[in-house]
């Protein structure tokens, strides 16, 4: 494929007076793994919601390849191989595992038969076979977490956003989790990653985009941006970033 | 034949001993005229809460306006029939179609609208369609109302001596319309509504293209609403405005649904079953009950039984719960008989 | 032009009592959620309060709103606590089949209520008739005494509702409920008193409201029904849980009807209420008096 898999340019959403967007520039390549962080508010969610249709941008565009995402409705963009997670679980708590994942595989798959398919193959691939009979709200929060990855895999998807996954796991859940991610994005899927465990983003990322108010404020290597005083101050305030002897 | 075995399966065999009683009823009591009617009306709004419960049961989207499709299809045939002389089959027929189409225009303004918003805007359209069926007397008969002529047994003009004919027509009505919603919620239509009732930004997060399907949806709920309004006007010959697209019929069509259980598939039969007959037995107009009675016993009856379970009947546990199976196992309920996936939950269907 | 101020004025005094009842059910829907089906049966109740305090006692209906005010505060408390609260309590239930239960079990109230009006009073209309029979003759428009003496009493009784809602602790916290119910509840509102008292006070509107409604329209047990889908107009209309909203709107649905009665036809009179709701639905379903934009 020529050119990057994701093209995000200008993007700004604007609620009201409030500019939770502004002027975002980022790309993201096939197989890359990309992590957005950023303090609360910050806007990393709404720039989510953006791609992922849910929201309107004010102004800019999106592309997936040559095809143009913004203005779309969540379900388009989701055909169109952009699949998501929620940060608060969104899953359809009354029904099976099985039933979950059927439900997305249903909307690209060309028959039942074949979307209870594929949903057999995605809880294979995550090891949720054993799983596949239990309604949802009977599962644990790291496993409705993984549900949620299954459901959006069973779109088969050109890009996976995850939305802060790991809020709300423990140490060796959150383990779990990340060996998922880093499986997935091994065998090939181009990932963008919301966190605000910065550990996380600094293990998965292959590149880490900095949202402050809005404001792109860094791109780079993991270990570049941890360095950039810009962040440094997003995260810590103007005088840590002062004491670190970086000029502001 | 296939498709039967795995109903009866999916159903637990309830559906079998359900067949055999109903279609031998008229057999044990053919002689009572009474209790062939009330079977009857029994079974006709059966079949127009089974239609409610794919839209509002399975997808969630609570319609207080099915009244809306009762009512063309007892309209749309009375009127064919006595102004056009048109074949009462035909009437029938082009009943649907109408209602189909209405569904198509209303759906089209209303299902953008979420949650109670929906339900009050169906509820006030099929007000709009009872003042309006009054107010244009000259095709509609006004309040008067219509009345369908006398044909005697005439057969080719669905009009038949014998009051049995008519319980055979409901009871196939309402089993094809159970059928229908039994295929609806196995099939991948079935899983999109429930899961646009659930949660509609996750659905469409996951592809569910929400609008397209409601309207599917409601389009296929609206067909068993205009059967039971056509078969009700050709078994009791009359209609007016408020017996077609008043707020009784209206609510009605939900509350036979939400007793027994909205969403589930036995919900509408068994809440028919319950509440159609108490009504009929206790209708001032054919005991010496005063005038009133009968609905004040139908509403403390709603009561009682949304009181313990405000899910409706299929949800009642009835003190059979089975110890919860381990881990991986089926969901506690009942048995699950398909593992492979779209097979709702017992919770959703029971 | 005498017709067309006939015609406001008429419809500004009823929309008054519209006014009132559906702050009534706004109060109800913004605190606790529930969509009270049986509300315009607490209408007809105060009515027939009205009717029966008259013909016993020879009590004007002025007087009686003070009997029917404390006798729909206790029902509504009932209905709330043995009904509403019961929905809210069942284990394992969503938010949504919770309110889908509600729904259902109110319209079993209303089905309950207006029916046992019709086995005590029967079917046929009855009336308060003789207490404030005058018309006065304003520049060639009429105003009836009862019509007139009505809406300043639902008036009065609305400001009273809203300097309550401002002034008081629990008008505080109700408004705090309404606005954010976790943070409310998180500043240690009882939410289940808050949403005992404003369902009571809901249904005490709305029986005062019926109870001088009494003075000049005639009640059937089946009344009702038109007050409830008038009532959600106005409520919609005012945007759900506003309070002033649901007054004004009042005011607003009244003149509709009255223009839709008078230009085009009596009983289309609902007609155009109605289509104007769905209208209001569509484009506007956060309220055409409120200023905030819907939520997603």
């Amino acid at each position: 494929m020529a050119g990057p898999l994701l093209r995000v340019e200008g993007l700004t959403v604007r609620f009201g007076g409030l500019v939770a967007v502004n002027d975002v520039h980022f790309t993201v390549d096939d197989g890359e793994l990309l992590g957005i962080i950023g303090p609360n508010g910050a806007g990393k969610t709404t720039m989510f919601n953006a791609v992922a249709g849910a929201v309107r941008p004010t102004s800019g565009t999106i592309r997936i390849g040559d095809e143009l995402v913004s203005g779309k409705p969540p379900e388009r963009v989701a055909r169109l191989g952009i699949a998501r997670t929620f940060q608060s679980v969104r899953l359809f708590k009354a029904m099976t595992v099985a039933e979950n994942v059927t439900l997305s595989a249903s909307t690209v798959c060309p028959s039942m038969a074949a979307a209870r398919a594929r949903a057999d193959e995605v809880a294979e691939l995550l090891g949720m076979t054993a799983l596949q009979q239990i309604r949802v709200e009977e599962l644990p929060l790291a496993d409705q977490k993984k549900v949620e990855i299954a459901r959006a895999l069973a779109l088969r998807p050109k890009l996976l956003l995850l939305d802060e996954m790991m809020s709300g796991l423990n140490q060796s859940e959150t383990r779990d989790i990340i060996g998922v991610i880093k499986q997935l994005n091994g065998d090939g899927l181009t990932t963008i990653v919301i966190e605000h465990v910065l550990r996380v983003i600094m293990e998965l990322s292959h590149r880490v985009l900095v949202l402050d108010h809005g404001v792109q404020i860094a791109e780079g290597p993991p270990r570049d941006v941890m360095r950039d005083p810009r962040v440094v101050e997003a995260y810590l305030g103007r005088s840590a970033a002062q004491n670190l002897g970086e000029p502001a | 034949m296939n498709a039967v075995t795995r109903l009866l399966r999916s159903t637990g065999g309830l559906g079998l001993v359900v067949l055999v009683l109903v279609a031998s009823l008229p057999l044990w009591f053919i002689q009572t005229n009474f209790v062939l009617s009330v079977a009857t009306l029994t079974l006709i709004f059966m079949a127009a809460s089974l239609g409610w419960n794919v839209i509002s049961g399975f997808g969630g989207q609570i319609s207080f306006g099915h009244s809306i499709f009762f009512g063309l299809g007892a309209y749309t045939t009375a009127i064919l029939q006595v102004h056009y002389h048109l074949n009462a089959y035909l009437g029938v027929l082009l009943g649907v179609v109408v209602a189909v189409v209405l569904a198509v225009l209303l759906g089209a303004v209303t299902l953008r609208l979420r949650g109670i918003y929906f339900s009050l805007a169906t509820f006030a359209l099929t007000l709009v369609f009872a003042i309006l069926t009054g107010h244009y007397e000259g095709f509609t008969g006004g309040e008067v109302g219509l009345t369908l002529p006398l044909l005697g047994d005439a057969p080719g003009e669905f009009s038949f001596e014998n009051k049995v004919t008519f319980y055979w027509i409901a009871m196939i009505l309402a089993a094809l319309a159970f059928v229908a919603t039994w295929l609806v919620l196995r099939s991948r239509l079935g899983l999109q509504l429930r899961a646009i009732q659930a949660d509609q930004e996750a659905a469409q997060a996951s592809g569910v293209l929400a609008f397209r399907v409601k309207l599917t949806g409601l389009v296929i709920s609206a067909v068993p609403a205009a059967l039971a309004g056509s078969v009700y006007m050709q078994y009791v010959g009359f209609i007016d405005p408020d017996s077609a697209f008043g707020a009784t019929v209206a609510t009605q069509i939900a509350v036979i649904a939400f007793v027994g259980g909205a969403g589930k598939l036995w919900g509408p039969v068994v809440g028919a079953v319950i509440l159609v007959p108490l009504q009929q037995l206790l209708n001032s107009s054919l005991s010496a009950y005063p005038a009133g009675f009968n609905l004040v016993v139908y509403a403390l009856v709603v009561l009682v039984i949304l009181w313990i379970e405000p899910r409706g009947i299929m949800s009642m546990r009835f003190r059979r719960r089975r110890a919860r199976p381990p881990t991986g196992a089926a969901p506690p309920g009942e048995p699950d008989p398909e593992p492979a996936a779209a097979v709702p939950s017992s919770r959703e269907a029971g | 032009m005498t017709t067309l101020v006939q015609t406001l004025v008429s419809g500004i005094l009823v929309g008054g009592l519209y006014g009132l009842f559906s702050s009534g059910l706004t109060l109800i829907f913004g605190i606790t959620r529930v969509i009270n089906f049986a509300h315009g049966d607490f209408v007809t109740l105060g009515m027939y309060g009205a009717v029966l305090l008259f013909a016993s006692a020879g009590l004007s209906p002025l007087i009686g709103i003070v009997p029917v005010a404390i006798i729909s505060f206790v029902l509504g408390l009932i209905v709330y606590r043995v009904i509403v609260r019961r929905t809210l309590s069942v284990k394992g239930i969503s938010a949504v089949d919770a309110q889908h239960g509600q729904l259902v079990l109110t319209l079993a109230v209303s089905i309950l209520i207006s029916n046992v009006l019709l086995m005590i009073f029967g079917p046929s209309p009855q009336a308060v008739q003789g207490v404030l029979p005058a018309v006065y003759d304003v520049f060639g428009v009429y105003i009836a005494q009862a019509r007139l003496v009505s809406f300043v009493i639902a008036l009065v009784v609305f400001l009273l509702l809203y300097l309550a809602l401002q002034r008081t602790l629990y008008g505080k916290a109700i408004r705090a409920t309404v606005d954010d119910r976790d943070m409310a509840s998180m500043v240690g509102v009882d939410p289940d008193k808050v949403y005992a008292v404003s369902f009571s006070v809901g249904i005490m509107l709305t029986g005062v409201a019926g109870c001088v409604l009494a003075t000049y329209y005639p009640v059937t047990p089946t009344t009702g029904a038109g007050f409830l889908i008038i009532a959600f107009v106005t409520v919609v209309m005012g945007g759900l849980g506003n309070v002033v909203g649901a007054f004004v709107a009042g005011l607003l649905v009244g003149i509709i009807q009255q223009v839709t009665a008078i230009y085009v036809a009596v009983d289309l009179q609902d007609v155009g209420l109605f289509l104007v709701f769905v209208l209001v639905l569509v484009l506007r379903p956060q309220g055409i008096l409120s200023g905030r934009r819907a939520s997603a």
